[in-house]
């Protein structure tokens, strides 16, 4: 591990729902600076439940998430303060010009951008003037996930948490996509990622973290991986779909699975 | 809906049937049935329990005013108050029952006032208004109608199924019957049930209801049906036209806002004073003057008519009973004179004031059916009794009963009638006083009401029942017409 | 921060499509109101005055002090463009007349039955059914939209607190939804002035108040609706539930309300009161015909008492004392059965006041029924109106009626008495000339006083905003445990 002390910290992280289900269960890892970590795993794993966990959008049976040395859980504002979020499918506000919508996200951050330095942030994530003043609801699925990107660089958090920033794009966008990220580790940034995209993850992940039903079953590092076959590795730690704790949901991702628990509890 | 045989077979039977199993299934549908049905009982109750309350209260005044003319000795001071009856369904299609004026004190000849309003006597229920069976069908359900219709069409485009349902090579025009049927059935179908154990528990609550009644319900409920396609169709052709459900629930609320809520009224309100009619002070007016015409000339010709039946100088020997009953005489042909003279003025002006009506009726009511809610309202209130026919047929029956009241008077008291002009008092001294006998009141004319037919209240709803009709044809043509170029995607 | 969050909840407001489509029909929806009522001012201004002239003509006509039958006339109030209230119900005038009971007659919907078909579309209808429906459309889905859309969670990840990020939303659209109301109305009130209906001065504040209470009404339902998009996952049940609220408090409690003081308190009909009133009847003639014969019973005795041969004339003597004995002891008993009946009218009218207020009061605490109270107390079209007038043209019959006794105490009647064998006639003085009608009092309508008037309707508003601020509350709640995955 690196000498420097963690940007994004689970510590036993866990969290049982009212009607009994374990959806994470005593996870703990850690993201140094300058580090992506990816986490991998099928629908219902528990990778969207964690992310939640360190935004303090649910709160946890026991454990904590730490954000910069911050616990979530005990000031949350603060920790907010030191993370970005990319959701997957971002929608943001669709009556809004991206411009709008940027400049919404970075003074809620507390900034004060002037005109140029949206559009550069803006330009930086791969979108052309032009789409700048653009209403956000004529937005293709991978103009939104840069918009949603370029808040987060705005946002000039040192850690940066997606959750599943590439399902849904094609190729040349998830390449894109790919290379900013890289950027922004090279920037020095701590990045935490959940995807179900093998290929991706051992194209940028600096370490990865294998999900399955709620525990943290793996973590290897990219040193470790180079020599495995990260494909087999997976099919080997994670169950397979049928006997997944989530359901057969189509694809969108493990939140569906989860957030249809939240309905039933 | 029969009409539909496309040329993709029997498909549209298989849309039916899922969109009828997808409405009856949704907690939307379940939440708004339990409203509706709820609120149809209610109705029927209420009104049962209002009807049997007004009929005790119309007794009691019919009785109370019987024992008031008790130990009355002359015919003429009797001016028996006379009201129209309830309904058994104005209980449930308020229409104008409770705002015109129900009660007359009718004498033997003259004018007829109407007085007694409901709404007038007690301002309560002016404020809250009733929640008669109309409301509920024309607000409430409306409401339903257009909730269960917006997204038809855009709402499956936006789930993705629409796709899915012309892939396997289905026709529009099968797809859209489909729908329109299936969301019909699921709209009206339930709604059998409660309006059923309704009606049943209005008849068993003890509302006397004829056959004639019976047949005006269902004729009422058979508009309440059609304006319900109506809306419901109106909608579906919004979903089609409209590629977002949020948008298209927005249009098609406005939709009901204006149609429903505001046109009726406004239309009527800004159009009825555009049209002048006569009113009744005008009228009272005119006769008023008239009448001290006349009256001021009649008294002179009076005074020296009797002087020479009674005074000096007149034939002696007669006695006074004979030379009483030639004053009567007079005073009966004077009095008829002045009526008659006055009736033809009065009747000049009404038959003005009803031409005016006619046309100002013609005019807001037209303007007003725009709306399939208005339609709703005029056809429903015709066929229940409760339209703004319901006081001309008062007043006319009220005419009838004048006529009868007066040949009455005019049989007991040897020729006179009361009402329409001078008190006199005649008293014969004639030594011994007799003590005057008191009248009977039982034997004085009952004011009957006479239920009107049903054909000329289905003759005078008829346009606005072929409009009911008409309505949910157009806006499903134009649902089609525009499916037509609809996208898919 | 704030000022930020609230910026953008404007933003998306102003920027939405549906918000423009509210506006317009809302616009259009005030206009109409206020010019439907204009029409209805103007006419009834219109009607009275006609009638006022043909009761000066008649009156003129008059040549007998007692036949004179003044009318009293309800005024025209131009806060009826507002609120018509029962105004359309209640009878336009009442005829005066000492030996006559004062009953208001001819109510403009009784006279054109044409309007009362779809009855009236006022500014108080707008604003109580249109414009709460409206702002539950645009707020439902303010947090529970969001949500489902994703961008929710994006603002909670940013360091910003709860509460404020609600109170930004409520105050963004308090602000982005209220002032676009303002508009139209403002428009339309400068509108009312230029076609003449005086809303200026104690009648400007008048309107004020309606239109303050009109905005206060729009604010719950602006802040209650947000509090259902934070009770609520998916825009598609928040909009079930805020129609249900809507039909619940807008359309049915009002009518329930009626239903259910029926119920609760019920007033014996005429049939009731008169069986008890017959009994009562029966019972006291009852007693009194017992002792009336007990009493002859004595008498006998006492005849019989006295000498054979004095017994005639003792009887003579003593009739004429016992008769009088025996009708005062009737007249008592009449007297104690109209008291008795007497008593049971009062009762009859206090029930029928208790229904009455408790329909009023069962359904006036939802804040539409609060709004509707507010509206028609400050127009003076609320129930009480007939009363007031009731009242005020009791006390002007009275004036009258001091007036016609100084002027002629004898009522004129033509009679003629023809008599057995002398062939008399008699006259009654009728008189022929006009009479000077100077002297007669004039009818003034109840004043308005606005003290009385914002008394009466302090409490609703309180609960108006009790209301908005008891929502807030609950909304502020529910979203500081929202779910906003």
């Amino acid at each position: 591990m690196t000498p420097t002390s963690p940007l994004l910290e689970a510590v036993a992280l866990s969290k049982r729902y009212e009607d009994g289900l374990l959806a994470v269960d005593a996870v703990s890892f850690a993201v140094a600076p300058g580090e992506i970590y990816a986490m991998l795993g099928g629908n219902g794993a528990g990778k969207s439940t964690t992310i939640h966990l360190f935004l303090d959008l649910i709160r946890p049976t026991s454990g904590s998430a730490r954000i910069a040395g911050v616990s979530v859980q005990e000031e949350p504002l603060r920790a907010k303060a030191e993370v970005a979020y990319v959701a997957e499918n971002v929608e943001l506000y669709g009556e809004l010009t991206a411009l709008q919508n940027v400049e919404f996200f970075a003074r809620l951050a507390g900034h004060r951008p002037s005109a140029g330095e949206l559009a550069a942030a803006l330009r930086r994530v791969g979108l052309e003037d032009e789409a700048h003043r653009r209403r956000l609801k004529t937005f293709s699925k991978g103009m939104r996930q840069k918009t949603g990107l370029a808040v987060a660089i705005l946002k000039g958090a040192p850690a940066l948490i997606l959750d599943e920033p590439t399902s849904g794009l094609d190729p040349r966008a998830a390449w894109e996509l790919g290379r900013l990220l890289v950027g922004l580790r090279d920037e020095g940034r701590a990045i935490l990622m959940s995807t179900h995209d093998v290929f991706r993850a051992k194209q940028l992940a600096d370490r990865v973290g294998i999900m399955s039903r709620g525990r943290l079953v793996a973590e290897w590092t990219r040193a470790e991986l180079l020599a495995q076959d990260l494909e087999e590795l997976y099919l080997r730690w994670v169950e397979a779909p049928g006997a997944a704790t989530g359901e057969a949901s189509g694809g969108d991702g493990s939140s569906a699975g989860e957030t249809a628990r939240t309905e039933v509890a | 809906m029969a009409t539909l045989s496309g040329r993709g077979g029997p498909s549209w039977r298989i849309v039916a049937r899922r969109e009828l199993l997808d409405i009856v299934v949704s907690p939307k549908f379940a939440w708004t049935f339990a409203v509706s049905a709820t609120l149809i009982l209610l109705a029927f109750w209420v009104g049962a329990r209002g009807f049997l309350l007004e009929q005790r209260r119309h007794e009691a005044a019919r009785a109370a005013d019987l024992r008031q003319m008790r130990g009355v000795t002359d015919w003429l001071e009797v001016s028996p108050l006379v009201s129209l009856p309830p309904q058994p369904l104005e209980t449930l299609v308020a229409g104008v029952a409770n705002d015109i004026g129900r009660n007359a004190t009718v004498e033997g000849r003259g004018a007829i006032a109407t007085t007694g309003s409901r709404y007038a006597s007690e301002p309560v229920a002016a404020l809250l208004r009733v929640l008669d069976l109309e409301f509920v069908f024309r607000v409430v359900l409306g409401l339903f109608a257009v909730l269960l219709g917006y997204d038809a069409v855009c709402g499956e485009r936006a789930r993705g199924t629409l796709r899915l349902c012309f892939a396997g090579g289905l026709e529009r025009a099968s797809f859209l019957g489909g729908k329109i049927v299936g969301a019909l059935a699921g709209l009206t179908l339930p709604l059998l049930v409660p309006i059923g154990l309704g009606a049943l528990l209005f008849r068993l609550a003890g509302v006397p209801m004829a056959a004639l009644d019976w047949a005006r319900l269902a004729l009422v409920l058979l508009a309440g049906l059609l304006y319900l396609a109506t809306l419901l169709a109106l909608s579906t052709w919004i979903s089609a036209l409209v590629r977002q459900p949020a948008h298209a629930f927005f249009l098609a609320l406005s939709a009901w806002v204006l149609l429903v809520l505001v046109t009726p009224r406004a239309a009527v309100s800004l159009a009825a004073h555009r049209s002048p009619v006569l009113s009744r002070d005008a009228i009272a007016a005119e006769r008023a003057r008239l009448q001290t015409e006349i009256w001021a000339r009649d008294r002179a010709t009076f005074r020296d008519r009797v002087e020479g039946i009674l005074g000096p100088g007149s034939i002696g020997g007669h006695d006074p009973q004979q030379r009483m009953a030639e004053v009567n005489r007079f005073i009966e042909e004077q009095s008829s004179e002045r009526e008659r003279r006055l009736g033809e003025l009065e009747r000049s002006l009404l038959e003005r004031r009803e031409a005016q009506q006619k046309t100002q009726r013609r005019l807001a009511f037209g303007l007003a059916r725009v709306s399939p809610a208005a339609c709703f309202t005029l056809a429903a209130a015709e066929l229940a009794g409760t339209s703004l026919a319901l006081e001309d047929e008062l007043r006319a029956q009220l005419a009838r009963y004048q006529e009868e009241l007066g040949r009455f008077q005019m049989a007991k008291s040897g020729g006179r009638r009361s009402g329409g002009g001078m008190r006199l008092r005649i008293a014969i001294d004639d030594g011994e006083p007799e003590a005057p006998k008191p009248i009977d009141p039982a034997e004085l004319p009952a004011f009957r009401w006479q239920s009107p037919n049903l054909l000329p209240a289905l003759s005078r709803s008829a346009g606005d029942l072929a409009l009911l009709l008409a309505f949910p044809l157009v806006f499903y043509a134009a649902a089609f017409v525009t499916f037509q170029r609809y996208d898919l995607r | 921060m704030f000022g930020t969050l609230v910026h953008r909840e404007l933003r998306g407001i102003l920027a939405s499509p549906r918000f423009v489509a509210t506006f317009a029909v809302c616009s259009l929806l005030v206009l109409l109101a206020l010019a439907s009522g204009t029409v209805q001012y103007h006419a009834f201004q219109r009607e009275q005055a006609s009638l006022s002239a043909l009761t000066d003509q008649q009156l003129a006509e008059q040549t007998r002090w007692f036949a004179l039958r003044p009318r009293a006339l309800r005024a025209a109030d131009p806060l009826q463009v507002v609120a018509s209230g029962v105004h359309l119900d209640t009878g336009r005038y009442s005829v005066v007349h000492p030996r006559e009971p004062v009953t208001l007659r001819q109510a403009v919907y009784e006279d054109d039955a044409i309007l009362a078909v779809f009855r009236d579309l006022d500014l108080g209808f707008v604003l109580q059914v249109v414009v709460t429906l409206y702002a539950l459309l645009l707020t439902h889905d303010a947090v529970s939209g969001e949500r489902e859309s994703g961008v929710l969670r994006l603002v909670l990840a940013h360091p910003v607190p709860r509460w404020k990020v609600l109170s930004a939303k409520v105050a963004g659209n308090l602000l982005g939804l209220g002032v676009p109301l303002l508009v139209p109305l403002l428009l339309g009130w400068l509108a009312l002035l230029l076609v003449g209906v005086p809303l200026g001065g104690r009648d400007g504040l008048r309107f004020a108040l309606v239109l303050a209470a009109g905005l206060l009404l729009f604010a719950f339902f602006v802040v209650f609706g947000l509090m259902i998009s934070c009770l609520t996952r998916r825009p598609a049940i928040s909009f079930l539930v805020a129609l249900a609220v809507w039909i619940g408090m807008v359309l049915v409690l009002p009518r329930l309300g009626l239903l259910l003081a029926g119920e609760m308190v019920p007033v014996p009909t005429a049939a009731e009161m008169d069986s008890e009133r017959a009994g009562i009847e029966r019972e006291m003639l009852g007693k009194e015909e017992a002792a009336t014969s007990a009493r002859w019973v004595a008498r006998r005795r006492e005849v019989m008492a006295q000498p054979e041969l004095a017994r005639q004339a003792y009887e003579d003597e003593k009739l004429w004392g016992w008769m009088q004995e025996d009708e005062t002891a009737r007249q008592e008993a009449l007297t104690a059965i109209d008291a008795f009946g007497a008593r049971l009218e009062e009762r009859v009218r206090n029930l029928r006041r208790r229904q009455e207020r408790l329909a009023l009061g069962l359904a006036a605490w939802t804040p539409p029924a609060a709004f509707r109270t507010v509206s028609v107390a400050v127009a003076s079209t609320d129930v009480e109106l007939g009363a007031r007038y009731t009242g005020a043209i009791e006390a002007y019959r009275e004036e009258v009626r001091r007036f016609l006794l100084a002027q002629d105490p004898a009522a004129g009647a033509f009679t003629v008495r023809v008599e057995n064998g002398q062939n008399a006639v008699r006259r009654g003085d009728e008189g022929t000339k006009p009479l000077d009608l100077s002297g007669l009092p004039r009818f003034a309508p109840p004043a308005v006083s606005l003290g009385a008037l914002l008394r009466e309707a302090l409490a609703p508003l309180s609960l108006l905003l009790a209301g908005s601020l008891a929502a807030f509350g609950v909304a502020t709640l529910a979203f500081a445990r929202y779910d906003a995955r």
